[in-house]
């Protein structure tokens, strides 16, 4: 390994250096502000880092196991920017918590760098290890309060989550069997689908989403949704340009995995009383949606797949920025001991908190696609891209599932403009200023790209190239 | 299609034989219901007290964290295996590795995870 390489790893050693900061700060002298500055400033100068010296970053790979193209690159720097997002969210919510809080900031930073490392994995070594530091970290995440729910969620992902891992070892394993070495190739292609499925909640692997959603912590939740997930689908798209899937029985499975995603999804969101449950069966529904552009990946050798490549990007881009958005949303009424997920609690308040109602509803109409957001961006490009391929079939599912999932998204908004009759939930006069900061950052991210889509559309298109070059 | 043809068939003799084992035992198998049937078998001793014993959680986490380093040491003897190959680089990364696991290990000391005897109540909330 040369200086070179080593030069191109800093973005994750950074973040790797602030945990072993963190570590004998929350030994030797507690103190959440001092924890909570030094986990923020860690992601900030990994940002900037990125920012200003990534195009310095010559190398593609930094040693065996990392690639450090521009897309690794790209990601991550957006799953730090979305750790940033967690953290400021988390600030509130963990404020009054009677107990160690700083292990908190450990594993939100932790989970961080097993995305990150999802993100640049180019070998089944790193990307098992990548995948195990995001999922432990999340187990200690989700029943870090103790409280019951928390802990009912914890153990739930902890068994589910632990068989995928171990569906996906198998996998592996026939893929060494079979080449000898841990590249990534076609081989023990069902059972790596079976774990990054898992991962990723679809269909016959989703029963543990709306669960997990419901009992975690609402920033946790927010982390779940967007860095855990969006990381395995970096990692999903990376594994196709490279493995060879030329088993037609795979295109069937995707397509069968993506329709009934889609259906599954939608349907049980109609019924939901919880806006978590609400939001867990729409992020279903959502990377059902994704797995429609996986499936047209069928057809296209290299330049079509770098075109569905950026397309897939930018649709996992905004849908982890919009979640994230959402959750922080659901987190600012929240607290350790008290989750106010019941869609009842929303009820009035455009009338009580008019700003954050504002907020509120501009993530939710992101989620639906309608005009002016970045979500309704990420489905015209969906569209554009079945119709390109001439999928009809696909594509009117897709359309009536699009229908479907504008109605609960609708009736969020419609409960939050209703009066609030009798029942008041005494809610904080003023949201706290990270949160905000966080919710701004998301908020006009999100307008901005629904406005201006070609500003980022230009840069993925530029680094899903690297994704194909070998 | 044949190599799916064998599998088929493997899984069917696994399913009859599984099957098979419960359902004869269940049908042509003897019942009998005495007086101590239901009572745990403790090699001819009777059986004292319930099984829902407490355990001092402190107990655990000692036994956990040696579990985990021994794991952790099992990467310093592979490195070992290979010392003269690694070179100076692996010297340094392993140095950097101890150094890892010597913070973890401080990390739990000012925890109080060691001390086993103080009794301290869990930190349960809600």
């Amino acid at each position: 390994m040369n200086t070179s390489e080593l030069f191109s790893l800093i973005p994750l050693m950074m973040v790797g250096g602030g945990i072993l900061i963190l570590i004998p700060v929350a030994a030797w002298k507690r103190n959440f502000q001092l924890a909570f500055a030094i986990s923020t400033t860690t992601i900030i100068f990994d940002l900037a880092f990125i920012f200003i010296k990534g195009s310095c970053i010559k190398v593609d790979r930094a040693s065996m196991l990392f690639k450090t193209d521009a897309c690794a690159l790209f990601f991550i720097g957006f799953f730090a920017f979305l750790a940033l997002g967690v953290l400021l969210i988390s600030y509130e919510y963990l404020k009054n918590f009677p107990g160690n809080k700083e292990e908190f900031l450990i594993l939100i930073l932790l989970g961080t760098l097993g995305g990150m490392v999802l993100a640049a994995s180019n070998h089944f070594a790193s990307f098992f290890l990548g995948l195990e530091i995001l999922s432990v970290s999340l187990y200690g995440l989700i029943a870090y309060f103790g409280r019951q729910p928390h802990l009912e969620a914890g153990v739930k992902y902890l068994i589910l989550a632990s068989a995928s891992s171990a569906f996906l070892l198998f996998g592996v394993a026939l893929n060494y069997a079979q080449c000898g070495r841990l590249i990534f190739s076609g081989y023990g292609l069902p059972l790596i689908f079976v774990g990054l499925f898992f991962k990723l909640a679809l269909v016959p692997f989703h029963l543990w989403t709306a669960d997990v959603y419901e009992g975690a912590p609402a920033p946790v939740t927010a982390f779940i949704a967007s860095i855990s997930k969006g990381a395995v689908g970096v990692f999903l798209l990376r594994y196709i340009a490279q493995g060879s899937m030329n088993s037609q029985l795979v295109w069937i499975t995707i397509a069968i995995v993506a329709i009934a995603s889609m259906f599954v999804g939608n349907a049980c969101a109609l019924l939901q009383n919880n806006i978590k449950r609400i939001l867990a069966y729409s992020s279903i529904a959502h990377i059902g949606y994704m797995m429609v552009i996986i499936y047209l990946f069928k057809n296209y050798g290299d330049v079509g797949g770098i075109r569905l490549s950026s397309i897939m990007f930018f649709y996992l881009i905004i849908y982890t920025l919009t979640n994230l958005g959402t959750f922080g949303i659901i987190t600012a009424y929240s607290r350790w001991n008290q989750e106010m997920a019941s869609l009842d609690d929303y009820r009035g308040l455009y009338w009580k908190q008019p700003v954050s109602a504002m907020f509120f509803t501009i993530f939710l109409f992101s989620l639906a696609g309608m005009p002016l957001t970045a979500g309704f961006v990420g489905k015209f490009l969906i569209f554009s891209a079945g119709i390109w391929s001439q999928c009809w079939w696909l594509l009117l599912i897709l359309v009536v599932n699009s229908v479907v999932g504008l109605y609960y998204y609708l009736r969020i908004i419609l409960t939050m403009s209703q009066e609030a009759e009798g029942r008041l939930v005494p809610l904080p006069v003023r949201l706290p200023v990270p949160l905000l900061i966080s919710l701004g950052l998301m908020l006009s991210a999100i307008l901005y790209l629904g406005i201006r889509p070609d500003s980022l559309l230009h840069w993925i298109q530029y680094f899903s190239q690297s994704l194909y070059s070998r | 299609m044949s190599g799916l043809l064998a599998f088929i068939v493997y899984f069917a003799a696994v399913l009859i034989t599984a099957v098979g084992m419960i359902g004869i035992s269940f049908f042509i198998g003897q019942r009998h219901q005495e007086r101590s049937t239901g009572e745990a078998y403790e090699s001819g001793i009777c059986s004292v007290g319930t099984s829902l014993l407490r355990f001092k959680v402190n107990f655990y986490h000692v036994a956990i964290l040696f579990v985990i380093l021994d794991l952790e040491s099992l990467f310093i003897f592979i490195w070992a295996l290979t010392f003269r190959e690694a070179g100076w680089t692996g010297f340094i990364v392993m140095l950097f590795y101890i150094l890892v696991l010597l913070l973890v290990v401080v990390f739990f000391w000012r925890e109080g995870i060691f001390k086993i005897n103080k009794r301290r109540p869990l930190p349960l909330h809600g």
